[in-house]
């Protein structure tokens, strides 16, 4: 019985020392060098997690171990973002986000939770997808231009829905309004397939909605788009908000990845030049062109500076618009 | 024909069968284990997907839906647990049933009821998926809302009990329902801070509260012994009488279901919900309801069934999800580069068949795999009271707090339990609470865009034709109940 115990805590004690080793041992490793996890604070299934999935397999072959996404929903990106910043800085987790996310939340909000600019560290900007305005299938007017006439001459009369409350499309919108002096009904579809069913079946005369989501029915005839916040390839025809002489209209819906302001050096290096080699896989970039997203990576320097420009943009219209809430 | 014929060769190959198999029977065990429901497992699958053909994919996860529908009904009946929001209704008679020794015939109706409606679906979106869906997009925001109120006032025949007592439980459902951040303004409505509450209280803590933890405590709270479900287990299968009694409520079911699954915008819980006010408005016996009928359970499982087929139309269709487990499949359909939307059948006529096709045989597996599971399932049952207790109590706060990783939900989960407890010895019932819930929100939503594009006229709901049409639907069964003066406890002998 005694040997029996003694021997129980031998194997005990030996079962542990790699449990145990195994963190101090792993710590002086180089990074990474076990799983990295990505928080994506949005649903799966929407575009920002479709294309984050899209871009890990090829992150993962990069860092040589698994990347694994985490959805955390809620509160237009908010749970997801401070749910990231709870996190260990070590370069373990990354929060994958939009400017929807990062940006105008915090500033649609009177007390802010968290500051972009000094909480959230960029690693990469990734993919984006311009915002489109199209009009329904039966309107009088087919180009920008023709809108624009239509609607000053009929003020009221245009019934117009936009999505994703203070997100990338409503600026767009709000922008199109204001910068043109348009009276016109603004009417919000909170889920995107509502909206999508109002103007497929004519009850809004245009709306705002990212490229991706509006291209279907756009290549099938059930809208038309004429305007985009960046010019496309795949709509040669179509101005963009510069082209217009609307040039803040440019706001697009992205994809980047943010790491811990506080992440060590060494991590957060291996994390920016991983994610440079990654971006540039061609199957990364067929798949997420595919799914409306055109690769655009840009460098921690440049995404600072994309973001604080932006950061300007929706703070104008947001208070402008008087969209701030509680 | 010819389509759909090979469509039916795609999905019969070995290997969709058995991704079909795989998704089904994980399907199954989702369900009936309460919380983590479809759109979790799939998202969770999501990325083991990409190294298989995308239609094997796709037939796999539809598997998972189907079978987490079946499994939620399980639940429901045995241990009155609902898998999901739908399921709901499927407590009310099914635990009932089994209470009364029933399990099996309601179970096996259940199963089979679900079987017919989910074939007679699949031939509805095979046939007529294009036109359907486009036929839906007639609804905006008003048709929407006068709908929404239609089923809500179809609600009150839901309670056994007193007409006032569901009124309030209505009223409270509304004041939940606003918790949470306003979709259209942004502004947090009685959040008090939290940012876990900011979208608002989920649903599935909220049921798993009211039915599962509500009817633990309230079995420890009695006294009585249960050795009902020890000895008169009366039967297996349903009887010649519950087919007679359940064919009309399984056609009603089915068709209603579908109509209103290919709606986007309407989840299956409001059709299931309706479809239990209709069979008790055309029952010859509706004081029974609620105490264990079989055209209760069979109705709206139908419908349940339906309701979920119905939701593919517009998704295969025109590429516009119903619910987020269709959003999940569509950004898996984006991932495998087959641009959902209009042209999805036209350009993909093999995903489109073969996962119709698909629809076909899951079910059938579906329906094979439960129906020998039920005696198995009955032992449950048999199983010491206060060691299933214990379990369901378990599975009930695991499941609540895997939904999103959070204690809240298992909070909720345990408040909700205590206050379903204490309505209950008050006599007040919970379904027209969770119906006003789910729907307040939604209608306040449709009525706030009603009001933005009629610029605040309110003639707009008689000035269109469908929703006029569901405004004095609505205003008859109001008028209706107040000539006849009775609420429905009290209505033996009564005919129309």
């Amino acid at each position: 019985m005694k040997i029996r115990m003694i021997l129980l805590c031998w194997v005990f004690a030996v079962a542990l020392v790699p449990i145990v080793g195994f963190g101090t041992v792993l710590g002086q490793e180089s990074f990474p060098s076990k799983p990295v996890t990505i928080i994506v604070p949005f649903g799966p299934g929407g575009i920002i997690d479709v294309g984050t999935r899209i871009f890990v397999n090829s992150l993962s072959k990069e860092l040589k171990v698994p990347v694994v996404i985490d959805n955390r929903t809620g509160g237009a990106g908010l749970i997801g973002t401070t749910a990231f910043l709870g996190m260990k800085p070590d370069g373990y987790t990354l929060l994958s986000a939009s400017g929807a996310a990062t940006i105008s939340t915090v500033q649609l909000s009177k007390t802010p939770a968290f500051d972009p600019r000094k909480d959230l560290l960029p690693v990469g900007y990734l993919a984006d997808a311009p915002c489109a305005m199209s009009l329904a299938k039966n309107t009088p007017f087919k180009t920008f231009n023709e809108f624009l006439q239509y609607a000053k001459a009929n003020p009221g009369k245009l019934r117009g829905g936009m999505s994703s409350l203070g997100g990338e499309t409503h600026i767009m919108f709000e922008l199109i309004v204001r910068g043109n002096k348009i009276d016109t009904k603004m009417v919000p579809y909170p889920a995107t397939g509502g909206l999508i069913t109002a103007i497929l079946g004519g009850h809004v005369d245009w709306m705002t909605l990212s490229l991706p989501a509006t291209m279907p029915y756009e290549k099938s005839g059930d809208v038309k788009i004429v305007l985009l916040t960046r010019r496309s390839s795949e709509l040669p025809g179509v101005p963009s908000g510069a082209d217009v002489g609307m040039t803040d209209v440019s706001v697009n819906l992205w994809m980047g990845l943010f790491a811990h302001p506080k992440t060590p050096k060494p991590a957060y290096d291996r994390l920016v030049s991983a994610v440079a080699a990654a971006i540039k896989d061609p199957e990364v970039s067929k798949k997420l062109s595919e799914s409306g997203f055109l690769v655009s990576y840009k460098g921690p320097s440049e995404f600072t500076k994309l973001m604080t420009q932006q950061w300007d943009i929706y703070a104008r219209v947001i208070k402008e618009a008087n969209l701030k809430v509680d | 024909m010819n389509e759909f014929f090979s469509g039916l060769l795609i999905a019969l190959q070995p290997n969709n069968l058995l991704y079909c198999f795989i998704g089904c029977l994980a399907g199954t065990l989702i369900g009936v284990l309460p919380g983590i429901g479809p759109t979790g497992a799939v998202a969770l699958l999501l990325p083991a997907t990409y190294h298989l053909n995308p239609i094997s994919a796709i037939i796999m996860m539809c598997g998972i839906a189907y079978g987490a529908m079946y499994g939620g009904s399980t639940t429901s009946i045995l241990v009155n647990v609902p898998g999901e929001a739908a399921s709901v209704v499927t407590c009310l008679d099914g635990y009932q049933m089994a209470k009364k020794g029933r399990a099996g015939p309601a179970l096996g109706i259940s199963a089979l009821g679900s079987f017919i409606a989910g074939t007679i679906s699949v031939i509805g979106v095979m046939f007529l998926a294009p036109t359907l869906a486009r036929a839906a997009l007639t609804f905006d925001a008003p048709e929407y809302f006068s709908l929404m109120l239609m089923s809500l006032v179809i609600v009150t025949y839901l309670v056994r009990g007193s007409m006032i007592k569901a009124l309030i439980m209505v009223g409270v459902g509304l004041v939940l329902g606003t918790v949470g951040m306003d979709a259209l303004s942004g502004r947090e409505r009685f959040t008090y801070g939290l940012p876990e509450l900011r979208d608002g209280i989920g649903i599935i803590p909220v049921v798993i509260g009211l039915f599962g933890v509500n009817e633990v405590l309230e079995t420890l709270g009695s006294h009585a012994k249960r050795e009902i479900f020890q000895t008169k287990i009366k039967g297996y299968w349903p009887n010649r009488q519950d087919w007679k009694d359940s064919g009309k409520p399984i056609a009603r079911g089915t068709l209603l279901g579908f109509i209103m699954g290919i709606f986007p915008g309407i989840s299956p819980m409001i059709p299931t919900f309706l479809d239990y006010g209709i069979e008790k408005r055309l029952s010859r016996h509706p004081d029974k309801f609620g105490t264990g009928v079989i055209e209760a359970v069979a109705g709206p499982e139908s419908c349940n069934n339906a309701a979920a087929v119905g939701s593919f139309v517009p998704l295969l269709s025109l590429g516009i999800p119903s619910n987020s487990f269709n959003a999940v499949l569509l950004g898996a359909l984006m991932i495998y580069g087959l641009n959902p939307g209009p042209l999805l059948i036209k350009t993909h006529p093999d995903l489109f068949w073969g996962v119709v096709a698909s629809m076909y045989i899951g079910n059938a597996m579906l329906v094979i795999l439960n129906l020998p599971l039920i005696p198995l399932w009955i032992k449950v049952l048999q199983i010491p009271q206060t060691l299933l207790s214990v379990l369901i109590l378990f599975f009930c706060f695991l499941g609540s707090y895997s939904i999103n990783n959070s204690i809240y939900d298992a909070v909720i989960t345990f408040a909700f339990g205590v206050f379903g407890y204490l309505i209950k010895k008050y006599q007040f019932e919970s379904p027209p609470l969770i119906l006003a819930f789910v729907l307040g929100p939604l209608m306040e939503v449709a009525f706030r865009q009603t009001m933005i594009g009629s610029d605040g006229s309110f003639s707009v709901f008689l000035t269109r034709p469908i929703s006029a049409v569901l405004i004095l639907i609505t205003l008859s069964i109001v008028i209706t109940a107040f000539i006849k003066k009775r609420t429905f406890a009290s209505s033996i002998g009564a005919e129309e």
